[in-house]
């Protein structure tokens, strides 16, 4: 006890400086979005209207003129196909990265290492990087200006990141699925009844980052969406003159701030379900 | 012993692929007499045709395109064509789409896109004995013209000219510029007459309000506006060759000079593509940041709203603000340029020391894809906004300036005053050809890295005539490698 | 697997059976009783026959010709497309390697079935083999759907790609134009051209530093970030975690948009510079020719936008390290800066070596930063098709997407890919969470 007190002004030194610095990264990532936010109601609209950081007079203008000029943003049609693919998306990857991810960490088989190196070596070529060849490869399977080519893509480009997932099924101790095949159990049901509730944060980290990257992702709307109808929000944003700065400030809020609810709703299983799978990949 | 027979049959597989590759007798397309080239025009127009137009953003924003799509398909009602906007970005690549069928079916471009289209068989060849092309000037009907087949073939329907020109605001000039800024006292000023004038007049204002304010704003980058300095004193893109560039050729670096002495005093924030965008803002907001833009005549109509916008929000009633926008906002021809070059000097005798410069113009036309299904409607398309009605309301909808003769000079204003320009040669049409699309990324990066010199780089070195004629040979030889790159590719 | 390799050395060919499925898929099925999965093998070859006969052939040796017949567009003659006949070839080579396989398979299949006839077991029929999929071949069905997915999205452009690096496709040569193989002219051209091999010198020296230091600089900020918000004195920690959260879940298109407009010459910090007249009146961070200005703000950007998922996922990763050890190593009189040196670091490098590894070729090939830093495609002197910020993908994309050169981009790209494959097997190979994958279970 009489030892702590003789700590205590060092201690204290090492607190305050911990605040401060956390103070500090806390302003170096909150002000950026605080200054695009308040752009958005920008009154003028442009970007040389500010003063100093900040607008000089503040107004919905920005937004009334996003939803209502349909003539030159349809936004609302932007955001419905942005959430149609991002979700979509979302559901099969989920679905095909859990089954890969335990199919190649639980069954030893031939091609298996093979498969892992495959998905490495595959994982370093991007796809935007085929840009050509992918647009080619969409022509002729009619994929062009169609949602379901990104959905297509996104999903399997999703499964090639199995290997984080793979990494929490391996801490999955094998013995419990011996048991159970032991008692006559099929691997099917194995997989639903005993492998599926116990990587529910891992399901919860797929779901999300699979959700988030078609819901984030510009380069490949940008390529197969040439048809206006079509386009994602990213599109549509970034086809906007500079001058339209506050409109983009306004229309990225209506993405951002979904996504940052959902982060924060879901942050336990951010740091579980990425750090779970990172460990042992 | 797996590995190595796997070896064997790859290795055989490839000589006979070479072989193969070898064996593959290759036709071309053969060749086709007008008659044959223009039969599918021929007849009446398709049932039930749905054709796609690509109009440029204005005519989407403003709704003129919508309209006229509508008055087509009322007009058109017994073959129950529908035309519908293509809904793609304004310059969607036909080459990449066209093929597959996801390209539009009725385009509008400047001619050096429409005939990089027309060179790789893109788009179709006009039967411009059934369009009504009396009245446009050889000159620009020259543009859309290709000799396939050994026939002299047009590629487009010419329906707007676009060259450069000066707006400014008359509510900005200076109370006392009868006095001060009228040397030659012929009722115009200095500042929108000559670039001496302006130069003088930008530096004024710059140093007047600290930096905040402009009398010219426009984008030192601009390849497509600021070529025209290069061109007045002497250069030219192609020669009878496209090996002959000459862009370079013996008293351009005067006008890269002038060039960028005016970058110096324009400044920084001009120094990018998307200066551009501000134009609009920056000439018609409350506080009168800029005094004038060079820029293409159609902008115009965007400056007139954005200014009677303004002067609502200042106080005016609707009406007011619209007469009073339309009186401030005055078109003219680009300014003169002094014949040594020299804008930083002050003029004695305007006549005598400027010349009226040549500026880079271009022909906007419709073009008809050869992908499209319905050639026949889509021609009765383009036949339909090439009307002189038509065209007139198109005009007066997007401020566009009408490449018919008779039509300028019914408009008057800008359509006059470029129409002129046109007939005096004054305007330099970019060529009509695909080896152009090379020279617009080196001509930018010349123009940035001139322009750049005179305001934000350390230590300048372009100060010397030798170094921009450096600058120029070296732009020249730029177009030349990505010319030959694009014909090994 | 013994058995059935004692069978084949023995007898396997010489069975009756396995003779007739090795003519025809299937037969040996049909004549070991097991009817339908023999008819179903058979309706398979069958498929495939009439498949070639009426596509297969035509697509294989268009492969090799890339067509004959050069199109008019404007008589609506159609020719051959050179580029789909490309995609078309590889399509069916593939789909005869794949049938080859199950040719394989089928036969394997037949060895196996006649190896336990002959030991007098009974022949499974063909809902027993479907039982055995949904059990010891489970991996077999999770497999199927993605892998399929995989070679079609994934696999195949990036063969279309390498193909097309040995072609003239690009710049005038696009359908309706005939694309013919040139062998390694792109290469040659990359190699030899002034223009090309200077700037990839440039850019490639660029791009390995902008990995090694974006790498550095994620990472050890992810760290040390993680390492400050688990203090133990820190209160609210959920709270502060949160901001860090936003740059995690902003879309990266739209942060760094707002960083060009923040940055940009009209923006606010280089207005607010000159305002208070910390800096020239020519300062500018973006511009035509700046180089270091927009390549240090391309590593802050890097830093905000790649920071908190290093973070996170270094939190998961301390919240996992035994408290005891900490203990041990405290009572044994080590300071902070001790146990982070010698107990953290250790442990978290060990755990996050693979994370590297990803950051590092993230980092590589980040596309996106320089595309929205630097909106303009305007090329720097000294540079072709490229600017001084540029990396590696960016060329890629100016000379394909920009410029159309589609097979120098190809080609490019086929460089890069070996120069990338390389260097991460290597890693991951060597890496000691892969060689003690099996010790965990």
């Amino acid at each position: 006890m009489t030892k702590k007190i003789h700590i205590r002004p060092e201690k204290a030194v090492k607190t305050a400086l911990v605040y401060l610095l956390v103070l500090i990264v806390s302003f170096l990532f909150a002000f950026p979005c605080i200054w695009l936010v308040l752009s958005a109601f920008n009154a003028e609209g442009d970007l040389l209207t500010l003063e100093g950081f900040f607008p000089q007079e503040y107004s919905f203008d920005t937004f009334r003129r996003l939803f209502t000029e349909t003539n030159k943003y349809t936004y609302w049609r932007w955001f419905g196909n942005t959430f149609f693919v991002a979700a979509v998306s979302c559901i099969i990857s989920t679905f095909l990265v859990i089954a890969v991810a335990y199919t190649i960490s639980r069954y030893r088989f031939k091609s298996r290492k093979a498969m892992m190196k495959a998905t490495l070596i595959l994982g370093i070529f991007p796809n935007f990087m085929n840009m050509t060849a992918l647009f080619v490869i969409m022509t002729q399977l009619h994929l062009i200006n169609n949602l379901w080519g990104l959905i297509l893509l996104y999903s399997s480009g999703a499964t090639m990141g199995f290997l984080v997932q793979k990494g929490f099924f391996d801490t999955i101790p094998g013995t419990i699925y011996d048991a159970a095949t032991l008692d006559g159990a099929s691997d099917f049901r194995v997989f639903i009844s005993i492998t599926l509730p116990l990587s529910k944060p891992m399901i919860v980290y797929t779901a999300l980052t699979s959700f988030v990257w078609p819901w984030a992702d510009f380069m490949l709307p940008s390529m197969l969406l040439v048809d206006k109808s079509s386009w994602t929000v990213a599109v549509g944003l970034n086809s906007l003159d500079d001058s339209e700065f506050s409109i983009f400030a306004a229309g990225s809020m209506f993405v951002a701030v979904p996504i940052i609810a959902l982060y924060v709703a879901l942050s336990k299983y951010l740091i579980q379900g990425g750090s779970a799978g990172a460990v042992k990949e | 012993m797996k590995k190595s027979k796997l070896f064997c049959v790859g290795l055989a597989l490839t000589f006979a692929a070479l072989t193969l590759a070898a064996c593959g007798e290759r036709t071309g397309g053969g060749t086709f007499t007008y008659e044959e080239l223009m039969a599918k025009f021929e007849g009446d127009i398709e049932q039930n045709a749905v054709i796609r137009v690509l109009d440029n953003q204005m005519a989407i924003e403003t709704g003129h395109l919508q309209e006229v799509l509508d008055a087509f398909n009322e007009a058109y009602k017994a073959y129950n064509v529908n035309a519908v906007d293509a809904n793609m970005d304004q310059y969607v690549d036909l080459e990449q789409n066209g093929p597959d069928g996801y390209g539009p079916d009725v385009l509008y471009q400047a001619n050096d896109m429409l005939m990089r289209y027309a060179e790789g068989g893109h788009i179709l060849p006009l039967p411009t004995e059934q369009l009504d092309t009396a009245e446009i000037p050889e000159t620009v009907m020259d543009v859309y013209k290709l000799e396939t087949y050994g026939l002299d073939l047009y590629y487009g329907m010419p329906v707007a000219q676009q060259s450069t020109v000066l707006t400014y605001r008359k509510d900005l000039l200076p109370a006392n510029w009868e006095a001060e800024w009228d040397d030659n006292q012929n009722g115009v000023p200095d500042m929108v007459e000559t670039m001496n004038g302006l130069y003088a007049y930008s530096k004024q204002v710059k140093e007047a309000s600290g930096g905040s304010k402009y009398g010219l704003y426009m984008s030192l980058v601009d390849q497509y506006f600021n070529s025209g300095y290069l061109l007045s004193f002497g250069a030219y893109v192609f020669g009878d060759t496209h090996d002959d560039i000459g862009l370079a050729a013996d008293g351009a670096e005067v006008g890269l000079n002038l060039f960028r002495d005016l970058a110096g005093v324009l400044g920084s924030t001009c120094i990018s593509q998307n200066a551009t965008t501000q134009i609009a803002t920056y000439l018609t907001n409350a506080a009168g940041t800029a005094f004038c833009t060079i820029g293409t005549p159609d902008w115009l109509t965007t400056f007139r709203e954005n200014l009677t916008e303004t002067y609502v929000r200042g106080g005016m009633t609707e009406e007011e603000a619209e007469a009073a926008a339309e009186e401030n906002l005055v078109v003219v021809a680009p300014p003169r340029l002094p014949k040594d070059g020299d804008i930083t000097k002050e003029l004695s005798d305007m006549e005598e020391e400027t010349f009226a410069p040549t500026t880079m113009g271009g022909v906007n036309a419709f073009g008809i894809s050869s992908y499209t299904k319905y050639p026949k409607a889509s021609l009765a398309f383009v036949k339909f906004v090439s009307e002189y009605e038509n065209l007139k309301w198109r005009s007066e909808a997007l401020g566009a300036v009408p490449a018919r003769t008779d039509l300028a000079e019914e408009l008057g204003g800008v359509s006059e005053i470029l129409s002129e320009r046109v007939s005096a040669g004054l305007v330099y049409m970019m060529p009509s050809s695909r080896d152009t699309q090379y020279i617009w990324d080196p001509l930018s990066s010349l123009f940035n890295d001139v322009a750049t010199d005179n305001t934000t780089r350390e230590t300048p070195v372009y100060t010397t005539a030798e170094s921009l004629k450096g600058a120029l040979d070296k732009l020249v030889s730029d177009i030349r490698s990505a010319m030959a790159v694009g014909d090994i590719s | 697997m013994e058995a059935v390799q004692n069978a084949s050395k023995k007898s396997a060919f010489s069975d009756y059976r396995v003779r007739l499925s090795c003519i025809f898929m299937g037969l040996g099925q049909l004549f070991c009783r097991q009817f339908i999965k023999g008819a179903l093998l058979m309706l398979l070859e069958i498929g495939f026959i009439l498949f070639l006969v009426f596509a297969g052939v035509e697509n294989i040796i268009g492969l090799f010709t890339l067509g004959t017949t050069e199109g008019v567009p404007i008589m609506g003659i159609e020719g051959d497309n050179s580029v789909s006949m490309l995609a078309w070839g590889i399509t069916t080579v593939v789909l005869v390697l794949l049938f080859a396989l199950a040719y394989y398979a089928n036969i394997k299949d037949v060895v196996y079935t006649v190896g336990e006839i002959e030991k007098g077991n009974r022949v499974k029929n063909f809902f027993e083999s479907c039982q055995t999929l949904l059990n010891k071949k489970f991996y077999f069905l999770t497999l199927t759907l993605p892998l399929v997915f995989v070679c079609i999205f994934n696999v195949m452009p990036i063969v279309f790609t390498a193909l097309v690096a040995f072609t003239d496709y690009g710049g005038e040569i696009v359908p309706p134009k005939l694309v013919s193989w040139t062998g390694f002219q792109s290469f040659r051209v990359i190699f030899t051209m002034s223009e090309y091999i200077g700037t990839m010198g440039k850019i490639l020296a660029w791009n390995v530093l902008w990995a090694v230091g974006s790498t550095f600089l994620v990472y050890f900020g992810g760290l040390g970030l993680a390492l400050l918000y688990n203090a133990k004195c820190l209160k609210w920690k959920r709270f502060w975690r949160v901001f860090p959260m936003f740059a995690y879940a902003i879309p990266s298109f739209i942060t760094l948009t707002g960083f060009y407009f923040m940055f940009c010459d009209s923006g606010p910090i280089v207005g607010l510079l000159k305002d208070w007249g910390w800096v020239k009146e020519n300062f500018t961070i973006i511009s035509y020719d700046s180089k270091w200005s927009l390549r240090l703000l391309g590593f802050f950007c890097c830093a905000w936008v790649g920071v908190p998922s290093v973070m996170f996922l270094a939190t998961g990763i301390l919240s996992n390290a035994s408290k005891d050890m900490y203990e041990a190593a405290r009572l044994d009189g080590a300071n902070a800066f001790q146990q982070f040196r010698y107990l953290t670091l250790p442990f978290v490098l060990f755990a996050t070596t693979p994370v590297i590894i990803s950051t590092f070729i993230n980092q590589f090939n980040n596309f996106s930063i320089f595309y929205f830093l630097r909106p303009e495609t305007v090329y720097a002197p000294g540079y072709f098709n490229a600017n001084s910020s540029d990396l590696l993908i960016n060329w890629m994309y100016n000379l394909t997407v920009e410029n159309r050169l589609y097979s120098l981009g190809s080609a490019l790209s086929l460089i890069l890919f070996a120069f990338m494959a390389l260097f991460s097997l290597v890693a991951y190979v060597t890496s000691p969470a892969y060689k003690k994958e099996d010790t965990y279970r």
